[in-house]
């Protein structure tokens, strides 16, 4: 046994051996500044988790925030002048780390994306009281590491970095979900949380496996129809849906939204806020990814020469019907608002669905993954911007409850205004960028002829002005218990006058932003 | 590839399948009942532990300690299972393509490994986690929260 491999030893050419090597490491050398935001990230987590040690208690919240926030901006920054300054090359997409990941504008924008929410989330976390006396450290620590998972899942161009990247997304928001690990809701609704995530994690790795065994390969490309060729039509059918699953289960789209609404209402808000964008971002941006590389509706030949077609689009149109629909009618019966904006959230996956239908857009000058970024971008300010005015609330005076809500108008009239705006967003009315990017969203999929899912995301809006009209009544036309004025700080108004305005800006000056996502392009 | 040599690979399988079920369920429970002594003993029915005497049930609440010692041996285990390979392949890399600069920058990836590490070594080190008797002041502060959070709840409720 041993002697074999000594034997072995002495074929072993370290010519062609270092010059095989040397090419890959200088390539990954090579490869290295175009990860500079995630590199940022990893430095920053390193320096969190030790300052988490040194500093005193007391002044985590603030200093460690502030740190994270740096950091965060200027990855961001770093994310923006890496990928505009290669903009103009980017006529032809490139991959980096031997086709690992992408390195094309949508990963870009994505990424900018994050790290525009992650800093909107770390200021958050300073303006709630749910972090009294915690040491802040491994709070901050976890969140970037989360969101250099988002930032990687973004740009996995290879199955195997597809499913790391997810885990890496999940895995420290199982433990932010609990970091308050006294709270009673908050332990249940982690565990049911972390239950559902290894599952869904382990059914999609299976898909992931039985599309290794068809193809041969790991990388997203090799999913394509010539390769498949020979393969069972079963197993495809089989796979794509077990893989479909892992997806739905960040995206939080039905069948799999089970741990949505209890992880919201158990999660302290910031880290709530966090889920509904950051990580339903990176599940959207790596299944438009899957998809273009899976083909929508295309032919697979199969054993025997024949070939069958599979129609994706099809069951997505399904799954983005079902899925708004159920967010919307169970998001009407809530009571409590962290609960209320989960549905919600599952409601927008289903409109976000609606993107992917139209993603091979056939006539429209925006595509279906361009409406969903578009969208996302909107959401963004419009979902982060309704839960800082919450926590606002919540720290304030320890309200949840819709009800409690009631004469909260006149009490913090910018706040509350500002809170309307983003609820008049969630619904998709204009003026706000809500009204634009659904208008976007049900354009290609009208274009794609899909009428039925038009009109069902129609009744779907009509459905969802009730609840959300519900806070604004709340706010404004109820007479409440206090009359007292609700102290205002003016980081907080500051950050919650500066989403409104961006919602506000998204929904009447859109062009520049639309010029934007109409440059992004991928890999394909 | 024919049909016929197809299903000759199959029957290949369901003989090895075949013996392996026999195999096993004819020395567990066919030739070692014919062949061992039988001699009765109260020991051989405690739970094995290592070969000590057990001592009371196996169904207590064990110290989250040893789950923290475990993960941060695994840890600590994996970073050895990285190094050997680099550590083989290391001595290889230096005269390859980009000279000297490829050695050093082979050797600074595993360095920025290792300081990785090291920052997990420190954080479980400050934390009192390599000390087996740990201090009262950590618990104390646990406590501190517990109660924080409990008084805010009753008030929100």
């Amino acid at each position: 046994m041993f002697q074999s491999v000594f034997a072995k030893k002495i074929d072993f050419e370290p010519k062609a051996f270092q010059e095989e090597f040397g090419s890959v490491i200088n390539s990954l050398k090579d490869n290295l500044p175009f990860i500079a935001p995630e590199l940022v990230l990893v430095g920053a987590i390193c320096v969190l988790i030790l300052a988490g040690l040194f500093v005193p208690r007391r002044d985590q919240k603030g200093s460690l925030g502030l740190f994270s926030l740096v950091a965060l901006l200027g990855a961001g920054w770093l994310a923006c002048s890496v990928g505009t300054s290669h903009f103009p090359g980017l006529e032809k997409p490139d991959t980096l780390f031997q086709g690992m990941i992408a390195f094309d504008s949508f990963a870009v924008f994505f990424k900018a994306l994050f790290l525009l929410a992650g800093a909107v989330v770390v200021i958050q976390t300073y303006l709630s009281h749910e972090f009294e006396g915690f040491a802040m450290g491994e709070y901050y620590s976890l969140m970037l590491a989360s969101l250099l998972g988002c930032c990687l899942l973004a740009a996995a161009t290879d199955m195997v970095m597809i499913y790391l990247a997810l885990e890496l997304v999940s895995i420290p928001t199982y433990i932010l979900v609990i970091y308050r690990k006294a709270d009673k809701r908050a332990t249940e609704s982690a565990l049911k949380y972390a239950i559902y995530g290894s599952v869904a994690g382990g059914v999609m790795i299976y898909g992931l496996s039985l599309f290794y065994g068809l193809t041969g390969s790991t990388a997203l490309t090799s999913l394509s129809t010539i390769s498949m060729e020979g393969a069972n039509a079963a197993v495809v059918v089989i796979a794509g849906f077990l893989v479909f699953a892992g997806f739905a289960y960040k995206m939080a789209a039905v069948p799999m939204h089970f741990w949505c609404p209890d992880v919201y209402e158990g999660a302290p808000i910031p880290v709530t806020s966090y889920l509904s964008v950051a990580s339903k971002a990176a599940g959207f941006a790596a299944f438009v990814r899957f998809m273009d590389a899976f083909g929508l509706g295309e032919q697979i030949r199969i054993a025997g020469g024949e070939s069958i077609s599979i129609q994706w689009v099809e069951v997505v149109a399904i799954i983005a019907a079902v899925t708004m629909t159920f967010g919307n009618l169970s998001a009407l019966f809530q009571d409590n608002v962290k609960r209320m904006l989960g549905y919600s959230s599952i409601a927008h996956a289903g409109y976000l669905l609606m993107g992917v239908v139209g993603m091979k857009g056939i006539a429209g000058d925006v595509e279906g993954f361009q409406a969903i970024s578009f969208y996302f971008l909107s959401y963004l300010f419009m979902n982060l911007g309704a839960f800082t005015v919450v926590i606002v609330i919540a720290s304030r005076t320890g309200a949840e409850n819709i009800e409690s809500y009631k004469g909260l108008g006149p009490r913090m009239p910018f706040r509350a205004a500002c809170l309307a705006i983003f609820l008049v967003g969630l619904i998709g009315l204009p003026p706000t960028g809500g009204f634009t990017g659904k208008f976007m969203l049900l354009k290609v999929v009208i274009l794609q002829k899909y009428y039925w899912l038009a009109i069902v995301a129609g009744i779907n809006t009509a459905i969802s002005v009730y609840y959300y009209a519900r806070i604004i009544k709340n706010m404004w036309l109820e007479k409440g218990s206090s009359t007292e004025q609700i102290l205002a700080s003016p980081l907080g108004v500051s950050v919650i006058g500066l989403q409104a305005a961006m919602v506000l800006v998204l929904g009447v000056f859109f062009s520049p932003f639309v010029d934007i996502i109409q440059r992004i392009s991928f890999l394909s | 590839m024919t049909m016929a040599s197809m299903y000759f690979d199959y029957a290949n399988v369901a003989v090895f399948f075949v013996f392996a079920v026999v195999f096993v369920i004819l020395n567990i429970s066919v030739i070692s009942v014919i062949l061992r002594p039988t001699v009765e003993n109260d020991q051989k029915d405690t739970t094995y532990e290592c070969g000590e005497p057990s001592v009371g049930s196996s169904w207590v609440r064990f110290d989250m300690r040893f789950y923290t010692v475990a993960l941060v041996f695994l840890i600590f285990d994996v970073e050895v299972a990285f190094l050997y390979p680099w550590a083989v392949v290391f001595k290889d890399l230096r005269g390859a393509i980009g000279g000297s600069a490829t050695g050093v920058f082979v050797f600074l990836e595993a360095a920025i490994f290792l300081l990785i590490l090291f920052v997990g070594l420190i954080y479980v080190w400050k934390r009192g986690d390599l000390d087996w008797v740990k201090s009262s002041s950590a618990q104390e502060v646990d406590a501190r929260q517990r109660q924080m959070i409990e008084a805010k709840d009753e008030v929100r409720l």
